[in-house]
């Protein structure tokens, strides 16, 4: 029987550009007549079933989609598109005490949130006793929860989300906190639930964990379903996906050496040294090197990237006819970007120090280096290209 | 109109336990605890009774011989209504935790922000009440004229309805502009001179004007509150129809908006 279908769902987010949505920006946005919400696409076109008893884990990089999913199979969010369809009751495993109120003994919290999962004052008569044993906080069952250490939150959260019982249990990254001795319980509490035919969906960084547990696990990437299966295999290629990514940005340095770079500073047009700047503002890169012994027309170079590695931008003293005769001993060198025409984001700037034909690579400075970009206008992308719009009539 | 209502009546225990969750918060948070939520309406009826009982003198003229009394019903009648509208404004803002992991019928959140007003201003009605038999106000209540104090709970249902509907706007409009918080304060400031607490409207409001006057359903609330409590008559009946058709329109409105924005309010949190 499938308790849970999902058929081409998409949610978007509307994100307000600033910070937070007023109504002086609103506003200011009809004034200045430009777009209040920018479109973010969340899920895109997710289908998959879930039949009865089965545990699913879905893994994904943050920012995959995996929570936005969930709490449309909670109820929690609506989608933009697609069908959505859940039997049985669901009970979401609160993270981190969500609907916990910091000021209320746990006693009254535990009655608080069996309300706001829908049980009323009797069932949780019923229930109270084995909550609490669960969770192993009598002593401490009369302290205002926020005196609780997280540990004891996730115990407390635990604890009412598996003793109320529901045909479906949704689970956001919250094992992790316990500790080992209470994660055991919680485990075997899980596999109790499995064994009585219930359907659990899991969702977590934790690998280890969800290929213990789990019978069948989705692979988010960016919104989309990249793969499904059977936990093994898709954790060997989320583990090489997540490798790979990280084997192109690991912060590297290499070369012969004759000659190498031995800092970078970042400044202001004004001399001061600095992480962040602004779209349109000079930038000046000042390279220091040290050669112990003299190097014939050696060229610097540098080259921008994404958060991706995807290389923006490169140049070096050959391409901008700016050839240096010698170097030897210390001394700097500087670069100036009269405006930086990059957009909000975080970039990679790396440095390299090699010979006219490229044949001796003195030094690299591979990653090592980021600045940050913050754009004070609102625009798309992540390079700004001078431009000129013209009507013609 | 099923949808929310109906299970507005089957979450009721929630209701019950966040209105009770915010009413221990309260209390609890000082050590005075509820005396505060009394004490507070208390000291403001002294602060204006100090102002205007000197500055004023037209009181007796206007037919109110005991000015305290006359302020101490609007007032506290005033602050159910204000106090609903305030916290209202931070129900969702106020909960985002619950309202973004757990699935419940978020109406519920600005309902028990107003019901917890209610329960206190009910419990405060206590001490108005021992207040005005102290002051021998009204001397109506003693003769057959007393039954006017039937209309209470119909009175008390029409401010309800009118908080609950504008909650619903409130509550849902400053998730989407966070800045209807601070709109709030100034707009609840200028409705309460807008509103015959301080001053009886009959010596301050120009005859040609009331009309326009008691379009604004809390001044017709209040003038009710001060006939049935203070002159202990009944008041006139177009002063409870015109708000209880206007708070079941804003109910009704104040819902269906709600309902309309509650997807892009837990998108927004």
């Amino acid at each position: 029987m499938i308790v849970i279908s999902i058929k081409g769902v998409s949610k978007n987010y509307l994100i307000q550009r600033g910070k937070e949505p007023t109504f002086k920006g609103a506003i200011m946005d009809w004034l200045k007549r430009r777009e209040p919400f920018k479109a973010f696409h969340a899920l895109e076109d997710v289908s998959f079933e879930i039949q009865k008893g089965e545990t699913v884990g879905v893994i994904g990089e943050n920012g995959s989609g995996k929570s936005t999913l969930l709490g449309i199979i909670a109820g929690i969010l609506k989608p933009t598109s697609g069908e959505v369809k859940v039997q049985g009751s669901v009970a979401t495993l609160l993270e981190l005490g969500a609907g916990f109120h910091g000021d209320l003994s746990g006693r009254e919290n535990i009655y608080l949130n069996g309300s706001i999962l829908g049980f009323s004052k009797k069932e949780m008569d019923e229930r109270y006793k084995a909550i609490v044993e669960f969770s192993e906080l009598e002593k401490f069952i009369n302290m205002p929860v926020k005196h609780f250490s997280s540990g004891m939150y996730v115990r407390l959260g635990f604890a009412i989300a598996v003793e109320v019982d529901p045909d479906i249990l949704l689970i956001d990254e919250v094992l992790a906190v316990g500790d080992e001795h209470f994660q055991k319980k919680c485990l075997r509490r899980i596999e109790d639930f499995q064994k009585r035919g219930k359907t659990i969906l899991f969702v977590s960084h934790a690998l280890e964990l969800v290929e213990e547990v789990c019978s069948r696990v989705i692979l988010l990437e960016q919104g989309h379903v990249r793969e499904e299966g059977r936990p093994r295999d898709v954790l060997r290629l989320y583990r090489k996906m997540v490798q790979e990514r990280d084997e192109r940005l690991r912060p590297r340095e290499w070369g012969t050496k004759e000659a190498f770079i031995t800092g970078v500073r970042f400044l202001r047009s004004g001399g001061k040294e600095e992480k962040r700047f602004f779209t349109g503002q000079p930038v000046i890169m000042e390279i220091s090197y040290l050669a112990p012994k003299r190097v014939d027309s050696p060229v610097f170079g540098i080259s921008i990237h994404g958060q991706d590695g995807k290389n923006f931008f490169g140049t070096n003293t050959k391409l901008e006819n700016y050839p240096i005769d010698h170097i030897e001993g210390e001394g700097k060198i500087k670069l100036t970007i009269e405006r930086l025409t990059l957009f909000k984001g975080a970039f990679f700037f790396n440095f390299s120090l090699h010979s006219q034909d490229h044949r001796i690579q003195y030094h690299h400075l591979d990653f090592t280096h980021q600045i940050e970009v913050e754009n004070l206008r609102e625009e798309d992308g992540f390079l700004k290209l001078p431009c000129r719009w013209e009507l013609e009539v | 109109m099923p949808g929310q209502w109906h299970e507005l009546l089957k979450r009721r225990e929630l209701v019950k336990n966040l209105v009770t969750r915010h009413l221990k918060v309260r209390y609890k948070s000082s050590s005075l605890g509820f005396l505060w939520s009394l004490l507070n309406p208390l000291l403001m009826t002294l602060v204006y009774w100090a102002v205007f009982s000197s500055v004023f003198t037209g009181w007796r003229k206007a037919g109110i011989e005991n000015y305290a009394a006359y302020l101490v019903v609007g007032l506290f009648s005033w602050n159910f209504f204000a106090g609903s509208i305030s916290d209202s404004a931070t129900s969702f803002v106020g909960n985002v935790s619950l309202v973004k992991k757990v699935y419940f019928p978020r109406i519920i959140l600005p309902v028990s922000a107003v019901l917890t007003n209610l329960v206190n201003f009910i419990l405060s009605l206590v001490v108005v009440f021992t207040l005005l038999i102290m002051w021998k106000i009204p001397s109506g209540w003693e003769n057959p004229s007393g039954i006017c104090l039937l209309m209470l709970p119909l009175l008390i249902l029409i401010e309800l309805m009118l908080a609950c509907g504008l909650s619903f706007f409130i509550s849902s409009l400053n998730v989407l502009f966070r800045d209807v918080e601070h709109m709030l304060q100034v707009i609840l400031f200028a409705g309460f001179f807008l509103t015959p607490v301080i001053y009886p409207y009959t010596l301050v409001v120009p005859e040609h004007l009331r009309l326009l006057y008691f379009l604004n359903p809390m001044a017709c609330i209040i003038v009710s509150y001060q006939s049935i409590l203070y002159h202990g008559n009944f008041p006139p009946p177009q002063l409870i129809y015109i708000p209880l058709v206007i708070s079941i329109a804003v109910l009704i409105a104040g819902y269906r908006f709600l309902i309309k924005v509650e997807g892009i309010i837990v998108d927004q949190l």
